[in-house]
């Protein structure tokens, strides 16, 4: 968060407008440091971008309030990772995790997800084998290492429990797009939008009708529907930005008709600053330090932005002429 | 940047008995409990953010006397005790607002989180209320609603109760001291429930059953 206190401070906000600040109310939201120091984790992680000749690719998380306010570390984590297709071309993945809010290790959990999986896709073989394959192994080997650690360190499997996401992208020969794979284990968001910030999903999130039913990469559920948390998508246009997100950012989407646009043209706005990642959580830029009631988890956003594409506002004339 | 869309709501609904029987000391121990209630909103950021709060009340009749309503906006009503104990009219209006009220995730808004609802009474129903609670155990299940119930004095039948709810606490003496710290408990259910839901708990994950607080002494819970 800010180090200046004040600013993360946040004044209670009227749902009924949509997040708009309600001046009669006075904040309560605290800032303090965990006292239980047990696998510290930074409050914000935002490193320098990634410059692809045909991608840029940055992403950021933050701490949400409610862990601030409760003196607990950030449950979220991301990783953002080159894999190459053949001696010369190269593909890259991103995954994101969310710690189960009850389990009090699962940030460990949420890292070494993150962490397990870019691993095995790093070293993967894309020209010999198929990458659904390798995506499958990479799934499989972040469940195999959280129940490894849960036996490492004497605890139960479901307190490591976190969701995964996790977007390969590969140049293809066939298709001119290139090709996405993903999988999907909890809520949280996998999506690619056209120029003008229309956002489809890439994977289906495995969360329930009510708030706090999301299903995690440690359950039942995910084990029992394994096969069909993985997709293959192959693009004959490149996609103007392909987005990861922890249900911190999610959430606060929906609907996506209408904040797809909104969240698109700020990455676009920012593509181009030395260190983007530092504009999305900086509280003066409001990308990812916005308000809005009702939302305190943390934040983590980490996109592609497509070198040769720009942001347009829905319902200008080049959008018309497309529509 | 400014999003549009409301956010999930964690809703709280108090279903309370003002019968005949808790005229006096009872009733005014109630709206005692419940400016303590609102008070302990006020002042919890997490329940301020998440927590919308409604009251039905029930006697000869059943009305949802207040909304669903954000933490915030929630005030105290002065409730006054007349009539008969019709818990099933009161079932059939909770239903109804359960149905009404709580929104499911859909393409528009992220889901509301469960439901917690806390019903209080402390006499035996003097209408039919089978058939209703029959009606009102499908449709909480349908909106994954808590029900935590309560029953108030020597007077409240346990298995009326128990037939309601998994979680039914006793309160044996209807003292004002215990009401109030009945209401205390309440207060910090909502405020715990409140925490959980910004912390993203994985209730979901055991089956859906609200982590509460210990109930206060005197106040026991039926196994």
């Amino acid at each position: 968060m800010s180090d200046d206190k004040t600013s993360s401070r946040v004044a209670a906000v009227d749902q009924e407008k949509g997040g708009q600040a309600n001046p009669e109310h006075v904040s309560l939201w605290e800032e303090r440091e965990p006292e239980d120091a047990t696998y510290p984790y930074p409050h914000i992680v935002s490193p320098p971008p990634t410059r692809l000749d045909d991608w840029d690719l940055f992403g950021a998380s933050l701490r949400g309030k409610s862990h601030a306010h409760a003196g607990t570390y950030r449950e979220d984590a991301f990783s953002l990772t080159l894999v190459k297709r053949g001696w010369k071309s190269h593909g890259w993945v991103i995954a994101v995790a969310d710690g189960a809010g009850s389990c009090k290790l699962s940030r460990r959990g949420a890292n070494l997800a993150v962490e397990t999986a870019t691993d095995s896709l790093r070293k993967a073989n894309f020209s010999k084998s198929s990458p659904l394959d390798r995506l499958e192994e990479a799934a499989s080997s972040a469940l195999t290492a959280l129940k490894n650690e849960s036996k490492l360190i004497g605890c139960d499997t479901r307190d490591l429990s976190c969701t995964l996401l996790i977007l390969l992208w590969l140049p293809s020969s066939v298709f001119v797009g290139g090709e996405v794979f993903t999988f999907q284990a909890g809520d949280g968001l996998i999506a690619e939008t056209d120029q003008y910030g229309a956002m489809d999903l890439l994977a289906q999130p495995t969360s329930g009708t009510f708030a706090g039913e999301a299903h995690f990469l440690t359950s039942e559920y995910v084990r029992d529907t394994w096969n069909s948390r993985f997709y293959w998508w192959c693009f004959q246009e490149t996609p103007a930005s392909l987005l990861v997100m922890s249900d911190g950012i999610a959430d606060d989407l929906i609907p996506y008709a209408k904040n797809g646009p909104t969240v698109v043209r700020e990455l676009f706005r920012v593509r181009d600053y030395e260190e983007p990642a530092q504009a999305l959580v900086d509280p003066k830029e409001k990308i990812l330090t916005y308000e809005k009631s009702g939302s305190f988890d943390d934040r983590t956003l980490v996109c592609a932005l497509r070198k040769d594409k720009q942001f347009s506002e829905p319902g200008s004339p080049s959008s018309l002429e497309k529509g | 940047m400014e999003l549009e869309g409301t956010s999930r709501r964690l809703p709280i609904y108090l279903m309370l008995d003002v019968s005949g029987s808790m005229s006096g000391a009872p009733i005014e121990a109630v709206n005692n409990g419940l400016k303590d209630f609102e008070a302990a909103l006020k002042t919890d950021p997490h329940a301020l953010e998440s927590a919308f709060v409604s009251i039905i009340t029930f006697e000869s009749e059943a009305q949802q006397l207040m909304p669903l309503m954000e933490a915030g906006q929630f005030k105290a009503p002065v409730l006054e005790a007349q009539g008969g104990t019709s818990l099933g009219k009161a079932l059939d209006v909770m239903g109804q607002c359960l149905e009404r009220d709580i929104r499911p995730k859909s393409a528009d808004h992220p889901g509301d989180w469960k439901p917690l609802i806390f019903l209080m009474t402390d006499g035996e129903p003097t209408d039919s209320w089978e058939g209703p609670a029959e009606n009102f155990k499908n449709r909480a299940a349908t909106r994954s609603a808590n029900l935590i119930s309560i029953g108030c004095g020597p007077n409240a039948n346990t298995s009326t109760l128990r037939s309601l709810s998994a979680t039914v606490l006793m309160m044996q003496d209807m003292t004002p001291e215990k009401i109030k710290s009945l209401f205390e408990w309440i207060s910090q259910s909502a405020k715990v429930a409140s925490k959980s839901a910004s912390q993203q708990a994985a209730m979901g994950e055991s089956g859906g059953a609200a982590q509460l607080p210990p109930p206060p002494a005197g106040i026991s819970i039926e196994l």
